[in-house]
């Protein structure tokens, strides 16, 4: 296991790394210069010249990489072109916005999915006709149009939740859950879906298999069966679906956080890239990889912990 | 067992439902985000802070969030007139070339330091830093340049103009004339954590891009600014916007054009002001980048084959066609230009003809995505007379910029809060005519209009607006309307001063 996990750091490092040394080259390739961000609208050619020598965009390119990433190592990713604010303390501001979005609704969906998707599994009839089809139509919303109902109809109607906004856990507690709520169900209603789709179809595979009809025939609780056995057996692709999940939420949640006007990677990717913001966008990047590749990582744990084969794979 | 299942979905309902009902027993939205009747939180438009707190960082859109914390030499009267603030008096010699500031005494600034005519000479000196947008307005070469500044005593300034000036006083209005304090002047850098300014509020908290809290500071006027706390929240998506208003999250707000029939039928209250133009900008007056855009009659051409009509019905939803330069609520507005620049296509091929184009050509236009439709609209209009205008949608800013030294036109709304100034800053010495490109008819309205005052201002300004249009520097398609959706059970209704775009903040008051 240890060698294992090893592994699977190691090849994180290096897919971070990549990803970092991509991001850097797609910057630098997208035309512009930093100059022309940081010397203003109305700076002539050699006021722009002189803040790209300033700002190091002269030098070699390699030279340029390898200096920021001893900088990035040591969580210094450098000063934003436009505020001149540092790129770190903001991303620490907005990681825990996106984070709890992203974790509640992974949890949400995992909670609803998992319990719809086993419902529609042990009760082959009526209802699992009625979960298939409204979970198709779950699925066919699109999150934001979810989105916008939800603040009518909670918010702006019936005046239960806030349409807009984000208050820190540690200011308000329950404004923090308040705040989130709204954008978690957004999100999560429609990852709910697919996970009772997934899960359905993992149970209802598990309980044709050998081994259940075995402990049927040895007369274990029926409750056991399911829970223990089948869902276990079931468990592995629901597993994985929630990860790519969480991924997804953590790195494409940019219309939901505009919508509920939430201050987290989402907006701060789109308006490092609309102000052509390259040492943020660089930032944001190297963070999101980060997240994808820990949580490919816990996955594959989780996963290996489910299933001893996929540790000898 | 099916009814096992049942309980479990049961209870598994009833934690969601358990978890629903204690996130939203604690209140409505009024809790989440209290707003008692000493707390007023506007909703703005944009970040109103995107490169930290310099105010000169920024145009006209940014005043009503920097009103708050600085004060100018001349501020916006409720007509839109400047009216003397950290300037007590002013004067202009008789060639009206130098106009002598004379400076409030007892003003202190955030850091400590106190008003003083130095500190003003300090501040207008930065005027060659190209990134203090708000200073373009009298940038050197335009027709409105500060040649010179002096403080020769304690208590005055004199500014040295390259040409006569008649009513500088509104170029140093509002953001333009904000003066930052001391410890800021010596190091910028201090600006990009707060602001340093002399204004009623001192900023508490800020959450970058979320919400930015002043607090009144002692011995501030509270008739004239009645909330103790003001809470500028920035929602950059103007449904999310106009949901935080209706739901009462926040009290008043800046709407969206588009929105505001929602809003007034989810029953927000409304006010409205008109001031900013759709136009087309004709950055190349020169032909360098486009040779027909060299030749007037071309650039005419244009604009009759714009039917505004049809543009306001299909694109610009609540706008009000118009092919003035300036407002309608303008002295300057002259109602004779929309009949002489209405829609005719026959016209339009016949100036194109005369322009030496009788098959039309073709040019590239860049905008971002959010004009698309609107060019698209106009893209048919061209069409139906031979031009080819194709476009290229960017959502890089720095394209944008760039475009406009090397395409012909653009695409931009134009607030025109201050006709001479933005003429002056934007059209002729400004971003808008990157080719220097030169018109004795425009310099000698403009020039005049400069010049003019009291009565004779509002003839000077029609012949600027008329110049402006008759020489093709700039194609005005409908004005705008700016909105202001508010709760009347905490406001009373905002007003907006002239022809700007946002209210003033003096003239938020509690409902009584």
């Amino acid at each position: 296991m240890f060698a294992y996990l090893t592994r699977r750091l190691g090849l994180g490092v290096v897919t971070v790394l990549v990803a970092s040394a991509l991001s850097f080259l797609l910057v630098h390739a997208s035309g512009g210069s930093p100059g022309a961000i940081t010397a203003g609208q109305g700076a002539t050619a050699a006021q722009i010249a002189a803040e790209n020598v300033r700002l190091g965009w002269d030098r070699p390119l390699v030279v340029q990489y390898l200096s920021w990433l001893g900088d990035a190592i040591r969580s210094d990713f450098g000063v934003s072109l436009i505020d001149g604010h540092g790129i770190w303390p903001d991303l620490l501001h907005r990681i825990p916005v996106t984070a709890s979005m992203a974790i509640f609704a992974t949890l949400f969906s995992g909670i609803l999915g998992i319990g719809i998707g086993v419902a529609a599994a042990v009760n082959r009839g009526r209802l699992d006709r009625v979960i298939t089809v409204a979970s198709g139509v779950m699925l066919s919303l699109p999150q934001f149009w979810l989105g916008i109902l939800l603040v009518y109809v909670l918010a702006v109607k019936a005046d239960l939740l806030p349409a807009t906004g984000y208050v820190e856990f540690t200011a308000a507690p329950t404004q923090y859950f308040q705040s989130l709520a709204l954008p978690v169900l957004a999100l999560g209603l429609t990852g709910a879906a697919i996970i009772a789709r997934t899960t359905r179809a993992g149970m209802v595979n598990a309980l044709e298999q050998e081994h259940i009809r075995t402990l049927r025939a040895l007369g274990t609780p029926l409750w056991r069966i399911r829970y223990l056995h089948a869902l276990r057996f079931a468990s592995a692709p629901v597993v994985s679906v929630l990860g790519i999940q969480f991924i997804a939420l953590f790195g494409g949640s940019v219309i939901i956080e505009q919508l509920f006007a939430l201050p987290g990677l989402g907006q701060a990717a789109q308006t490092a890239i609309d102000t052509h913001d390259f040492p943020s966008v660089q930032g944001v990047v190297v963070i999101a990889t980060a997240v994808v590749v820990l949580t490919n990582l816990i996955l594959d744990l989780v996963l290996a912990a489910l299933d001893p084969q996929v540790r000898a794979a | 067992m099916i009814g096992f299942t049942f309980k479990r979905l049961g209870v598994s309902a009833l934690a969601l439902a358990v978890a629903v009902v204690s996130l939203t027993a604690c209140g409505s939205t009024d809790s989440a985000d209290p707003s008692s009747s000493d707390t007023l939180t506007i909703g703005y438009d944009s970040d109103p802070a995107p490169q930290g707190f310099d105010p000169l960082l920024y145009g006209a859109g940014q005043r009503l969030f920097y009103e708050s914390t600085y004060q100018s030499l001349f501020a916006e009267g409720a007509d839109g007139q400047p009216v003397p603030e950290l300037a007590s008096s002013f004067s202009y010699n008789k060639a009206k070339t130098q106009m002598t500031l004379k400076i409030r005494s007892g003003v202190t600034f955030t850091d400590g330091s106190a008003l003083t005519a130095e500190l003003v000479k300090k501040n207008l000196d930065r005027r060659s830093d190209a990134k203090l947008q708000a200073y373009s307005g009298f940038a050197k070469g335009g027709s409105t340049e500060i040649k010179n500044v002096e403080a020769p005593s304690a208590d005055t300034v004199v500014l040295t103009f390259t040409a006569a000036q008649g009513s500088f006083q509104t170029n140093l209005m509002g953001v333009a004339g904000t003066i930052v304090g001391e410890k800021a002047i010596t190091d910028s850098s201090v600006l990009t954590q707060g602001p340093d300014g002399s204004g009623p509020y001192k900023m508490d908290t800020s959450v970058k891009g979320s919400s930015y809290t002043m607090s009144r500071k002692p011995g501030t006027d509270a008739s004239v600014y009645p909330f103790q706390k003001i809470v500028y929240k920035p929602y950059l998506d103007k449904n999310a916007r106009l949901n935080a208003q209706i739901s009462g999250q926040t009290d008043v707000s800046l709407i969206d054009t588009s929105t505001q029939e929602t809003a007034a039928s989810n029953g927000v209250s409304l006010v409205k002001n008109g001031g900013t133009m759709l136009d087309l900008l004709v950055f190349d007056k020169t032909g360098a980048t486009s040779k027909p855009f060299g030749n007037k009659d071309v650039r005419l051409a244009l604009s009759y084959a714009i039917d505004r009509e049809s543009f306001v019905k299909t694109v610009a939803k609540g706008a009000e066609p118009s092919a003035n330069a300036f407002p309608k609520s303008s002295a300057g507005f002259d109602a004779a230009l929309n009949t002489e620049y209405a829609f005719d296509v026959a016209k339009a091929k016949q100036a194109l003809a005369k322009g030496g184009y009788p098959n039309g050509f073709s040019f590239t236009i860049t905008a971002s995505p959010t004009i698309q439709a609107s060019l698209e609209f106009l893209q048919n209009q061209f069409k139906a007379i031979g031009v080819d205008m194709k476009i290229e949608v960017t959502t890089s800013t720095d394209k944008l910029f760039a475009v406009v030294n090397t395409q012909p036109l653009g695409f931009i709304p134009l607030t025109m809060s201050n006709e001479v100034g933005v003429t002056a800053g934007v059209l002729v010495g400004g971003f808008a005519n990157p080719h220097k490109a030169q018109s004795p008819v425009i310099g000698a309205a403009l020039g005049a209009a400069a010049n003019s005052s009291g009565a004779d201002a509002a003839a000077a300004l029609k012949k600027l607006n008329g110049a402006l249009i008759n020489e093709g520097w700039l194609i005005p398609v409908a004005e705008q309307f700016s909105y202001a959706g508010y709760d009347p059970e905490v406001l009373q209704a905002p007003t907006y001063p002239g022809i700007d775009g946002y209210p003033l903040l003096s003239s938020f008051k509690p409902a009584a």
